[in-house]
This record gives C-alpha cells, sequence and structure tokens, in this order.
C-alpha cells in the first residue's frame, strides 16, 4: 500500500488525521506493506530532518551560550541580521544586528566576550515549524519560527522575542551553512536591550 | 510632642549643594512626571515628529508621539505636513490604528467620525439622525470639532510640532549653535530612510537624557572603545551646554593616528588591550564626510538626539511612557545619493548604536538597573561634580558640566 | 448593453424623498424634482456601504447620512467633501404609470 503525502501535509490537520486513519486500516491488514513517499520526492523528508537537526544545533548552541562554536553555522560569505518585522516588511534594510561576511560574525562574538557590559542572563530558544520554502541547485529556502526566552539575574523569565528565521541555507562538505540568516522579530519594541544573537 | 509628618506627604525639596546634587525622586514621582510632561511637551518646546521623507505624498502618513499623546504626521493636499492629536473629537477613542499608511480621510472606528488630512471634521453618522430621530442639535457646528493641530515646522526635512502657540520659532528654540550642527546633518540634501530600531527601557526618561550628555563615563562603560583603541579619554572633546542647559552637545576629534598611539592616559585605562584588532574594521572606521573630523551628538530637550557617529547618522526619539518606563526610536538615515560603498558603512557602522548596538547595549543596561535603585532610595542623592561645580563649556571629556547645566535649567522651569 | 427596467409605479415617488431600486444589480435612487423624475447611483462613493436614500433630500441635493457629502440629484455630481467621486446618473421614463431606468 503506497499513501502519498501531498506537500502541504503538515499544514492540514484533517488530512492528516485521514491518513492515520488510512495507516491504521494498513495496519490492520497485515502481509501488506506500508510505503509511506512525498510528493516533492523521497529527498524532501530528509532534507526536512536534516534542517531541523541544522536550527536544533544551532539553538542549542546559543542556549548553551557557546558563542565560539556560533560563527560555525555561518558560510564566509555570509549575511547575519536581526531586524523588525516593522523593517523588514517595509523592505528599510537597517537591522538590529548586521553582519555582512563571516568577519562581522566573528567580532560580535570578540565583542561581546571582550567588551559588552550586560546583565548576566539565561536564554531559551524554542524553534518550529521548520518548513521549506524551495530545493534547487544545491541552495535551500526555508523558514522557521522561533521564540526567545530571556532569564535576567534576578528575575522570573519573559519572552525577549518572537519572530521567524528566513533562511538561504547551502550545503558546505557534511554539514549544511547559513549562506542567510534573516531573523525578523515581531515585537514593536526590544525588551531593553538584544545582547545576544538570536 | 513633634509631630512628624509621613514621609511621602513632605514636600520634596532639592537637597542641599543643589547645583552638583540629583535627588532620586526625581525618578520615581509619578505627579512629577505628570508635570514634567505638562511643564516640557506640552509646554512651549518643539518636539521631534519624524522625518518628511517618511510622508512622501499627499495622504501619506506616520503615527508619532509627543509626550504620551499619540499623533499623526500626515502630507495633506497641499503637500505640507500636518501633526494631529490621534484622537478623535467625539469620544476620545484612537482614530489611527496604522503605525503608517497612506488615507485620503481619517475615519474613527468607533462612530465613524470622518477627518480631513488637516484634522477638520468632515462629516459624522446621523448627523440630522435617522428615520426623523435622534442627531445632533441643529446648532451642532461641525468646524468646531476638528482633531486638535498641532503648530508645525519642517526644517530641512526634519519636522517637529508644538503644543504652545505661544512658543518661540523652532530657530529660536534650537538656538543658533544647536542649530548650526542640525543642519549640518541635515543641510537639505534629500535624505535616505535606512530604518527604526526599537527599544523599551525600564527607567525613567531622564536617565537617558543625562546618559547622552555625560562623555565621563564613554571610556568607562563602553569598552568596545577602548578594547579595539577607538576612542580614548584624551581624544580633543567638546561638552557645551546651550540654551541655559536646555541643549548640550558633545563632539569629538577623531584622527587616523590617535587609535594606534598608546600614552599616559590610555595605559591608565585597565580595559585597555592594544592586540584586540577587529577582522572588519570598516565597522569603525568612518569617512569624513562632513570635513570636520568629527562625531557630534546634539541633545534637544525634551524629545530628541541627534547622533552622528562615524557615518551611522541616527535620530534617538525619547518617548517617555511612565515614571519608569521609556521608549527609545531611533531612525537611521543616509542620504539618496550615497553610493553604495557609503550605504554598506553606514549599515555596518549602524552595529554601535540600537538595542544591540556594540555600544549602546551598555547604556540601555545600565540604565535599566538605575530605576529599581532609585525606587529603593527616593531619598538618596547622586554627585555631578566631575569638572568642577559650574556649567561652563568644557574641553575635556571627564565633566560632567553638561548635566549639571541640564538640572540648573529643569528645576528653574520645574520651581524646584 | 443598457435596458430600460421597470422599477416603480409613478405615484411611489414623491417630492423630497428618495425611492431606493435595484435595476440590473445596480443600487440606484429615483427622485421627484418640480415635477420631473431623476435617477441617480444610491451607494455613496466615499466608503461604498451607505444608501444616499437614507439621507435628506435638501432641495435639489441629497446628502449622505454618514459623513454629509451631497450629490445633485439632477446629474449625480458630488458636491462637497469628504466624498471625491459623482454618483451615476441614469436615463429615466415614464410609460402607463411606470417608471423605467436604463441600466
Amino acid at each position: 500500500m503506497v499513501i502519498a503525502f501531498p506537500p502541504s501535509i503538515g499544514r492540514h490537520r484533517a488530512l492528516r488525521t485521514e491518513i492515520h486513519a488510512l495507516i491504521m486500516a494498513a495496519q490492520a491488514r497485515p502481509g501488506e506493506t506500508l510505503q509511506v513517499t512525498d510528493a516533492r520526492g523521497p529527498s524532501s523528508a530528509a532534507l526536512r530532518s536534516e534542517l531541523r537537526d541544522l536550527y536544533d544545533d544551532y539553538a542549542a548552541c546559543l542556549d548553551d551560550g557557546n558563542l565560539d562554536a556560533w560563527p560555525g553555522f555561518f558560510t564566509e560569505d555570509c549575511v547575519y541580521a536581526v531586524t523588525s518585522h516593522e523593517n523588514f516588511s517595509e523592505g528599510l534594510p537597517l537591522a538590529a544586528i548586521y553582519c555582512r561576511g563571516l568577519a562581522m560574525i566573528r567580532d560580535r562574538v570578540a565583542a561581546l566576550r571582550a567588551a559588552t557590559v550586560y546583565e548576566p542572563r539565561v536564554l531559551r530558544h524554542m524553534v518550529s515549524c521548520v518548513r521549506v520554502k524551495s530545493a534547487e541547485a544545491g541552495l535551500v529556502r526555508s523558514e522557521a519560527n522561533f521564540a526567545v526566552f530571556e532569564c535576567l539575574s534576578d528575575r522570573e523569565p519573559h519572552v525577549l522575542m518572537v519572530g521567524r528565521y528566513v533562511d538561504v541555507v547551502v550545503r558546505h562538505g557534511a554539514a549544511l551553512k547559513f549562506q542567510e540568516r534573516t531573523c525578523v522579530y515581531d515585537n514593536y519594541r526590544v525588551r531593553t536591550s538584544l545582547v545576544m544573537p538570536v | 510632642m513633634t509631630a512628624v509628618a509621613p514621609a511621602q506627604t513632605q514636600e520634596r525639596r532639592w537637597p542641599e549643594k543643589a547645583a552638583v546634587r540629583i535627588p532620586a525622586w526625581i525618578y520615581t514621582d509619578p505627579e512629577l512626571f505628570e508635570r514634567e510632561l505638562q511643564t516640557f511637551h506640552y509646554g512651549p518646546a518643539w518636539s521631534y515628529v519624524g522625518l518628511e521623507c517618511e510622508v512622501p505624498s499627499s495622504g501619506s502618513f506616520k503615527r508619532s508621539w509627543v509626550g504620551r499623546r499619540s499623533v499623526i504626521m500626515v502630507r495633506d493636499e497641499t503637500g505640507a505636513i500636518q501633526v494631529l492629536e490621534n484622537r478623535c473629537a467625539h469620544r476620545g477613542s484612537m482614530l489611527c490604528w496604522k503605525n503608517k499608511g497612506k488615507e485620503s480621510s481619517f475615519t474613527c472606528p468607533y462612530h465613524h467620525w470622518n477627518y480631513d488630512l488637516r484634522g477638520n471634521l468632515l462629516g459624522l453618522p446621523f448627523l440630522r439622525g435617522a428615520m426623523g430621530k435622534g442627531g445632533m442639535p441643529r446648532d451642532f457646528d461641525k468646524q468646531k470639532h476638528g482633531l486638535r493641530r498641532l503648530r508645525v515646522e519642517t526644517r530641512n526635512g526634519v519636522v517637529w510640532a508644538t503644543y504652545d502657540e505661544a512658543a518661540p520659532t523652532l530657530e529660536t528654540f534650537l538656538g543658533p549653535e544647536i542649530m548650526k550642527l542640525v543642519d549640518r546633518s541635515f543641510p537639505g540634501r534629500q535624505l535616505r530612510l535606512l530604518g527604526y530600531n526599537r527599544q523599551l527601557l525600564p527607567c525613567n526618561w531622564k536617565f537617558y537624557f543625562e546618559n547622552s550628555r555625560d562623555p565621563y563615563h564613554a571610556t568607562l562603560l563602553h569598552s568596545f572603545f577602548t578594547t579595539f583603541g577607538l576612542l580614548r579619554t584624551d581624544t580633543p572633546f567638546k561638552a557645551v551646554p546651550t540654551e541655559g542647559g536646555r541643549h548640550g552637545i558633545m563632539a569629538s576629534t577623531y584622527s587616523r593616528d590617535t587609535a594606534s598611539k598608546q600614552n599616559e592616559v590610555t595605559k591608565q585605562l585597565a580595559s585597555l588591550k592594544s592586540d584586540f584588532r577587529l577582522n572588519d574594521m570598516e565597522v569603525v572606521t568612518p569617512v569624513d564626510e562632513f570635513g570636520d573630523s568629527s562625531m557630534i551628538n546634539l541633545s534637544v530637550f525634551p524629545s530628541v538626539f541627534f547622533q552622528q557617529h562615524g557615518n551611522s547618522l541616527a535620530i534617538r526619539h525619547i518617548i517617555p511612557k511612565d515614571v519608569s518606563s521609556t521608549e527609545l526610536s531611533w531612525t537611521f538615515f543616509g542620504y539618496a545619493d550615497d553610493d553604495d560603498a557609503m550605504h554598506r558603512r553606514r549599515m555596518k557602522q549602524a552595529n554601535l548604536l540600537g538595542p544591540a548596538g556594540h555600544v549602546a547595549v551598555d547604556d540601555s543596561e545600565v540604565l535599566a538597573l538605575m530605576q529599581p535603585v532609585a525606587a529603593g532610595f527616593p531619598d538618596s542623592t547622586q554627585v555631578i561634580e566631575m569638572g568642577g561645580r559650574d556649567t561652563a563649556p568644557q574641553e575635556t571629556m571627564v565633566t560632567e558640566t553638561l548635566i549639571r547645566a541640564f538640572y540648573q535649567f529643569y528645576r528653574e522651569k520645574m520651581g524646584l | 448593453m443598457a435596458e430600460w427596467h421597470r422599477v416603480a409605479s409613478e405615484d411611489e415617488i414623491k417630492e423630497g424623498e428618495a425611492f431606493p431600486v435595484t435595476a440590473a444589480g445596480a443600487a440606484i435612487a429615483v427622485y421627484r424634482l418640480e415635477g420631473a423624475l431623476y435617477a441617480i447611483g444610491n451607494i455613496c462613493p466615499h466608503q461604498g456601504d451607505v444608501l444616499l436614500s437614507d439621507g435628506f433630500v435638501d432641495g435639489d441635493k441629497i446628502e449622505c447620512p454618514m459623513h454629509q457629502s451631497c450629490f445633485e440629484i439632477r446629474t449625480g455630481k458630488v458636491l462637497g467633501p469628504p466624498a471625491q467621486q459623482d454618483v451615476p446618473a441614469y436615463p429615466v421614463k415614464v410609460e402607463d404609470g411606470a417608471v423605467f431606468v436604463r441600466v
């Protein structure tokens, strides 16, 4: 038995339920093999899973405060920006953090390590809804939602920001790396400061 | 027996040695906060509202703030800029809910009263009732129920407004020294809007004003400068209070060779690490576009700073929200005729400022933690004696003359 | 192709009142002014969802009940803001006591 998943399957609860029922029905018929394919081809599910790992590893790196490892997620010619929904939707180029090239990413780490004065804090990144927008010629356009919780030294956690990653990912040897990562936050205002990368 | 009044009913008194002390209750007293808004923001002062390039054509609008009051900056049919209170003249509901957009008229969502781009009331539903019943009294005069329109002046693309019809002109308000330096960044060249950065700081608005009149902290708190050898205490510097302390100028002069040179003063800076070098020096290397090798920060009380840091040009709009919270709205701009290299430089150098700025983060972090201290110690006093006890202009960074001058002005206006 | 549509009896159209009708999907109001009949569009172009016939006939003008935009009954011409566009005017004829509008 073959069940073909349409590309937009993740978003449709009703369809998922239907498919679940089909799978249950198939399982009730022992001897028949169940094969699941994807309308975008067999590589798509694997890519999405690989992307999820990338996003999770990235989040864990920042949550662990492992800033030295953070530049390793980017290509040499990358563009990393953290900007507001306001700027992004108006097409305004300004970003709260704007790194053009890996050198600027390394400089940001150096500045945070050696210079920036900030209250101690713990961050948690929640990343969800990883989605592939397009994948061709070794270049993947993908997006995901993020929520960053911030816990300052003597207070309860609060939501620092919520938004989405708009990414261009390329294969770099065995790993996927960000050639572009634009973190578009939904907040109208940043709460006090944005110390760490998103 | 002597009756002792509870502390909160005692009259607020500025402490002894008034010229060089600041009482902490000025940052925490809600009644004083309201009085400041009345005295400054709604009084005879010009407030920054926005840039003309943000409202390019007739009907284009942008919401802004004068003090705690939401206003609409809109370009009318004649091309003139109007600043209207964002408050329906009927029941006071918020008229405009979008931050930016384009409208031919404004209609209140509540009862659909409709206003033109100059704030005149054009019409209201059921003025004459429905089915012969209800409606406004016959003598109701639509002309008397428009939106409140602020007095507006624009100068080289910058839009200012005041509530006070009797206020002096913008030119008089700014004074010649500030005017000259505002014109330096806004010489009438067409501006290019780069974007916004907005922060909500959990502190009283005056903390932010003082911070930008305090050159003493620059090489101490902002170790980014010293770590990477960018600004030093011996940098040629001017701290100039103007207009009786209302406004202030901080100007430093840079030269290519000072960045790599150490002297006795810099050796005293414990945080100086001369082996630190940035990988991308363009972030901190300005091109001298104004021909004076200067970085200038103007503080125009009560609403705005104009900051030129290298090639990063920013307007910092200070919007007081309540006694202990302040919105800091940054507008970054360049010029329409910037070439690609200059645009890239402005974008890169913007990394020093804003909510994630290599330098500006230090300020927001420190100021956020000053507020709970002031709240806990309202009767404590702060000391502002660096650089002496007077309010004269000084040519050093190690001075608090701008803060002293500001509080001299503040106390006089507030009667404290 | 415009066609004539029967929309009312002649005695239904009174001086000083708007008579709302629909013909070929168009919202129209018919008026009697100094004896003659006129038909103009009935939707205020200002904000689009208001019937002018709910407003006030003021001599040879109809005033929108919402924001008091005024239109000339004879021609549909807009006379005052906030509306900035005219409403369409339609030919009217009377045959055997019935009112027809050409839409």
